[in-house]
């Protein structure tokens, strides 16, 4: 089945910038193919990723170890864990145990330090996943598999499974970001 | 299963068992009729049902706080998600919105908790006559050609991010949000 996907969203954005432009202009032409699945799938993916590699770049590191309660997560503890946790679907779709930085939910596991290590391995977390879910395509993500849980699952549900928990840190990190008096990277006007 | 994934298993347990098979099985098995729609379901229903409980579990004395004054107060996000269920949805099914203003007109926690879990039941009767085929189809959003599931697509993600806004809101009370309830705590280091 062809879709768009929630990529849709920026294109929205896009679009209403330049609507009193496209106003003034000639025939419009019919859209063109939606995406495949798999295309909606890595739009997805990307998407979510693209906005968590620019927290990593953008955040102040001075204070990448704020949390606003004691049993929250630091900003790079929050960080590192969405995005390790994206390789419980990127070696489930290669075939392999997830790794156990799958698991990681410290910098000090996955040795990120400074601003430079948190955006090179959330860049690397997306990426990966983003390269598997193109190897898979449209029929490699309706393979079921294994997961450890209760019932088999689609890698195309595992993969949104993963979109989805990054959707929700990046719910919690925008507040984080607010509480510090800063606006997130999505929030600035669009130069 | 580590602890820290359980939102993602719990989500993927409102997959539909029966079109997955309920047995393991070797990989490759036939996809179910209309997979697409029922994936979008199961997991709109996870995180609707994680931010109808984390609006049921916040105080009402807590719905007007913020954390900042730039910011939606907690009740503001509750009406919010809800305005947001009836517009996506309504657009999907070709229907004109039913409800709206939700944010602007509601402030009392019993009203805002009855027109979120309306919001969601509006969304959730949209997705019974939905088909994967009929999610295919392309709808105009504003100026925009948008396939149907689509927009159910991103009702679910919209929903998601404001859930997690309200994780970080729960948690400046001292509150642990539903999703981390079952989880046990950290074994010392």
């Amino acid at each position: 089945m062809k879709r768009f996907s929630r990529f849709a969203l920026v294109w929205l954005a896009v679009g209403f910038a330049l609507a009193p432009l496209r106003a003034q202009e000639a025939p419009k032409k019919a859209p063109g193919p939606a995406p495949s699945q798999s295309e909606g799938v890595l739009d997805s993916w990307n998407e979510i990723g693209r906005k968590l590699i620019a927290m990593a770049q953008d955040f102040p590191e001075d204070k990448f170890s704020y949390k606003p309660q004691a049993e929250s997560r630091t900003f790079v503890a929050n960080l590192v864990h969405a995005s390790a946790s994206m390789y419980f679907f990127t070696d489930t779709s290669a075939g392999k145990k997830p790794r156990p930085l799958s698991y990681a939910d410290d910098p000090k596991d996955v040795g990120v330090k400074t601003r430079a290590d948190l955006v090179a391995f959330v860049t690397k977390c997306v990426e990966d996943g983003a390269a598997e879910i193109k190897a898979k395509g449209d029929k490699g993500l309706m393979e079921t598999v294994d997961d450890g849980g209760p019932h088999l699952d689609r890698l195309y549900d595992l993969a949104y499974g993963l979109i989805a928990h990054s959707n929700e840190h990046y719910g919690q990190l925008v507040v984080y970001y607010r509480i510090n008096g800063l606006v997130p990277p999505e929030s600035r006007p669009k130069k | 299963m580590n602890k820290k994934l359980s939102f993602v298993f719990a989500a993927l347990m409102l997959v539909p068992v029966a079109l997955l098979g309920q047995e393991k099985a070797p990989a490759q098995s036939t996809p179910p009729a209309n997979p697409i729609t029922a994936s979008e379901k199961g997991f709109y229903g996870f995180v609707s049902g994680a931010v109808v409980a984390a609006a049921q579990k916040m105080p009402e004395e807590n719905y007007s706080f913020k954390p900042t004054p730039e910011v939606r107060s907690f009740g503001q996000l509750v009406g919010h998600v809800a305005d947001a269920s009836y517009s996506f949805c309504s657009q999907a099914i070709g229907e004109a919105n039913p409800v709206k203003d939700i944010e602007k007109t509601k402030t009392s926690k019993a009203d805002l908790m009855a027109a979120l879990k309306d919001g969601v039941a509006y969304c959730n009767k949209a997705f019974d006559g939905m088909t994967d085929a009929k999610g295919s189809e392309m709808v105009k959003l504003f100026n925009f050609n948008i396939a149907k599931l689509t927009l159910f697509s991103i009702n679910t993600a919209h929903t998601d991010e404001h859930y997690g806004n309200m994780v970080t809101y729960l948690r400046l009370k001292g509150i642990v949000p539903p999703t981390s309830e079952s989880q046990p705590a950290p074994a010392p280091k």
